[in-house]
């Protein structure tokens, strides 16, 4: 008796499998919407939803569930162009010291908590700034010398220094969001990681670990009830698990990361679907360790400068990738634009003269360095291209790819003299200055943020014009200072910008936003009481 | 006996023992033969589609795909061979030597393997590379520890075995040392299966490393891996397909060819194997233990 599967019978049955996955492919409009429910799509999972601990995807995923006293705009990024939220009105007294905010009435929130009133505004930057929490944010609000709350809708913050920047740390952004303190939360500490109550549109009602978040509209919503009802935000980690996905309708929106501009075209292409890309203020910078030989030789750090090619890099991401030639992007507030900057501080590829400025440094021979970097592609693909750049002016680069959080401690802990880094930040040039190069940034120091190159410390030194820069609120002059700066910082490089990377979002076309979303502060979409899924 | 008498009715033997010869030959030759550098980025062509000046495409830089695939065969090739080799060599003489001694060091020995298998290969490999770092000689010690447990394992039972037989029993009672029955007696008793299982295991080693690179822990860029170039590829395998199949056929291709080449070394080394197949065509029957059924050419070569 003949044992096994016989060659007719394996073909017959690929051919059998083969038709099935092909029916399943090709089945006309998929799965299909769900009117009233939005599926989003995206790999990355938040660390915490308490928006005191949460960047990136929780801060974004914040925006869905909690109103700041004031807000962007919605579908908006753009700092100065703010409106009121949860305050109805404010005013600023005292030389710039004190800010009054007047909250609305009747604002309920989520899960049956009740109405938010002043108590949870202070409670909620009180919460912000406890050391036992170990906000990330907390920096922001140091410059609070304490917080008033006259009567159930009046809160007056009372500042050490007069905050021209004040009313951008209390926008729905990074710190900014307000909490409310619910029945049962009066623990710091632990009670909102996961379950936070807010006020928003949609309230937290489910969180499964590297699978979904599930939010629910706040029938109570202060602007309205939502008229979607639901707001799945699914962690699938691969991007063409999520293209097939959004194209089959089996997702509403998905995001991109940074795409191949031929995978990008197809996507166009789709009748049935939107793509976005909007600007960003990502500044992707190459850091030299001041405190590291040879990186402490402005002709070395010249010479890495002058070999690396930008248009390489950009190139590798177009189109979702621009030049970046200060350390503060153009589309941040303040942030220099090419015509802004002087040939000479532009640092355009010249290896000729790498070599020159390697040879006066004594490097004639070349070099050898090593860094680590993180294996997110936005990070560790431009680092491979700068590897090449270098290789060219015989400075041998060794790149170690390590996991995201070594790359992250290592960069802090002077083990590497350069270091590819970039990051969001608010975008408003301050928020980039002081966090990359205010001496009292260093990583070195307990406040640190993450000044890698310890810039100010050692070399150059730009602390009191970006700390004018925040005691002024006249945006022209903070414009102005913030160039000046940029210039010095420019000159004594003590990082390299090469490029920004643009992140892409795509939706369906049977989404509506109810506003035109440009926003470059998100990393999802971030829908209203207007939204709609048709 | 010849190579022509030793592949006869084993189709699958001749199939992994010309693959794997092949991919030696590319991983020794291929980079003198591919002129091409494969770290050389062009990346205003990349992306490009296989085409006769770059028949496996260009990748995400605008390497010359082709080029990658046969110099990273060396890497393949290189950490599975010699992570097989270390980790056979260290666990045949763990384990060998493990069960000569018994007692307490047999029964810590036999823990502490058992401890180490219940740990997924890959696991145990991404285990020390995080203790570690990802440096190539790391990458080479973790598939290496992978492979460890499953030789002491693999060389301890037949040495229990040998060390009750006769001719080991007479040896230590005419007073040989240890050391003397180890290496006259047992050694070449245990050599050939382990020599067999690490030709099998050379497949399972390249695909930890494959994995290893393919989860970001492998060689360093840009240095060409067929697990990193695989990872790339998959990333983009919407719209160049071509990037994330070489790499994966070339990996595919190896531990195929491995696989059927160790069991056809099993088939060949196994004596009660053998003396199935050398009664099946009338030649000594006698010589094999018991009353085996015989087997027909055909049922044999399945086994294999």
């Amino acid at each position: 008796m003949r044992k096994g599967i016989g060659r007719r019978e394996f073909l017959k049955g690929m051919g059998g499998a083969g038709a099935a996955a092909a029916m399943g492919w090709l089945r006309p409009g998929g799965a299909g919407a769900v009117p009233g429910v939005f599926r989003w799509a995206s790999g990355s999972e938040a660390r915490a939803l308490d928006p005191a601990r949460a960047i990136t995807t929780g801060d974004s995923l914040a925006r869905c569930w909690a109103n700041g006293l004031l807000r962007f705009k919605p579908g908006s990024g753009d700092p100065s162009d703010f409106e009121l939220d949860l305050a109805e009105k404010w005013d600023s007294s005292n030389g710039g010291k004190t800010f009054t905010f007047q909250l609305r009435k009747g604002v309920q929130a989520h899960h049956g908590a009740g109405e938010l009133t002043s108590a949870d505004v202070k409670w909620t930057f009180e919460r912000l700034r406890d050391k036992r929490l170990t906000s990330i944010f907390a920096g922001r609000y140091t410059g609070i010398d304490g917080i008033e709350t006259p009567d159930r809708y009046t809160v007056r913050f009372h500042l050490k220094e007069p905050d021209g920047l004040f009313l951008t740390k209390m926008m729905n952004f990074r710190g900014g969001y307000i909490l409310s303190r619910g029945k049962a939360a009066d623990d710091v500490a632990t009670n909102y990681m996961w379950r936070p109550i807010g006020t928003g549109p949609f309230q937290v009602v489910a969180t499964k670990p590297k699978e979904a978040y599930i939010l629910e509209r706040h029938e109570k919503y202060f602007r309205g009830t939502p008229k979607i009802r639901r707001y799945e935000y699914l962690i699938i980690a691969d991007i063409n698990t999520r293209i097939l996905g959004l194209k089959r309708g089996e997702l509403d929106a998905i995001y991109l990361a940074t795409l191949p501009k031929r995978l990008l075209d197809s996507l166009k292409a789709d009748p049935n679907i939107n793509v976005d890309v909007p600007d960003s203020d990502y500044a992707a910078s190459l850091h030299f360790n001041l405190r590291m030989k040879p990186m402490d030789d402005i002709r070395v750090r010249q010479a890495i400068a002058y070999a690396i090619n930008r248009k390489e890099i950009v190139d590798l991401f177009a189109p979702m990738a621009r030049p970046l030639y200060s350390v503060v992007s153009p589309s941040a507030v303040g942030g220099l634009k090419l015509e802004d900057i002087p040939a000479g501080l532009r640092y355009e590829h010249n290896p000729g003269k790498a070599k020159a400025l390697l040879a006066e440094a004594g490097h004639k021979s070349g070099l050898r360095l090593e860094t680590a970097v993180s294996p997110l592609p936005h990070i560790q693909r431009p680092i491979q291209v700068i590897q090449q750049h270098l290789a060219q002016v015989g400075i041998q680069l060794k790149v170690n790819v390590v996991e995201q959080t070594i790359y992250l401690r290592g960069s802090r802990q002077d083990k590497y003299p350069l270091v590819s880094y970039g990051g969001k930040r608010f975008p408003h040039a301050y928020d980039h200055l002081f966090e990359w190069y205010h001496s009292k940034s260093d990583v070195n120091l307990p406040t640190r943020q993450t000044n890698i190159s310890h810039y100010g410390s050692l070399v150059g030194n730009v602390d009191k014009l970006i700390e004018e820069i925040g005691r002024i609120s006249d945006t022209k002059r903070q414009i102005e200072l913030a160039k000046q700066a940029q210039l010095q910082i420019l000159k004594d490089l003590p990082a390299y910008p090469f490029y920004t990377p643009l992140v892409g979002f795509a939706h369906r076309k049977n989404v509506k936003f109810g506003f035109k979303f440009e926003d470059q502060t998100v990393y999802q979409y971030v829908l209203d009481e207007r939204s709609e899924v048709l | 006996m010849g190579l022509t008498h030793l592949f006869r009715g084993s189709r699958s033997g001749v199939v992994g023992f010309g693959l794997t010869a092949m991919l030696l030959l590319a991983a020794v030759f291929g980079p003198a033969l591919v002129p091409t550098d494969p770290n050389l980025q062009s990346i205003a062509n990349a992306y490009a589609p296989p085409s006769w000046a770059h028949p496996f495409g260009l990748d995400i830089y605008g390497r010359d795909t082709f080029a990658r695939v046969i110099h990273g065969s060396r890497v393949s090739l290189f950490i599975g061979f010699v992570a097989v080799v270390f980790g056979g060599t260290l666990g045949t003489l763990i384990g060998a030597l493990s069960a000569l001694e018994g007692g307490r060091v047999d029964r810590f020995v036999v823990r502490a393997t058992d401890i180490l298998l219940s740990f997924p290969t890959l696991i145990l490999s991404v285990i020390v590379i995080v203790a570690l770092g990802n440096r190539f000689t790391n990458v080479v010690a973790a598939v290496s520890a992978a492979m460890l447990p499953k030789f002491v394992r693999y060389a301890r039972g037949p040495t229990l075995a040998i060390r009750e037989q006769d001719f080991v029993q007479s040896a230590t009672a005419l007073g040989a040392g240890k050391a003397r029955i180890f290496f006259r007696h047992v050694l070449p008793s245990i050599l050939g299966p382990v020599m067999v299982m690490a030709a099998l295991w050379v497949g399972i080693a390249i695909r930890i490393e494959a994995s290893l690179s393919f989860l970001g822990l492998g060689v360093q860029p840009p240095t060409p891996a067929w697990g990193t170039m695989l990872k790339e590829g998959v990333e983009s395998m919407l719209f160049t397909a071509w990037l994330a199949l070489f790499p994966g056929l070339a990996i595919m291709v190896t531990i195929f060819g491995l696989n059927l080449l160790g069991d056809w070394l099993r088939d060949v080394v196994d004596p009660y194997v053998m003396s199935l197949a050398r009664r099946a065509e009338g030649e000594g029957a006698a010589e094999t233990p018991g009353a085996a059924p015989a087997f027909s050419r055909e049922e044999l070569a399945r086994m294999g």
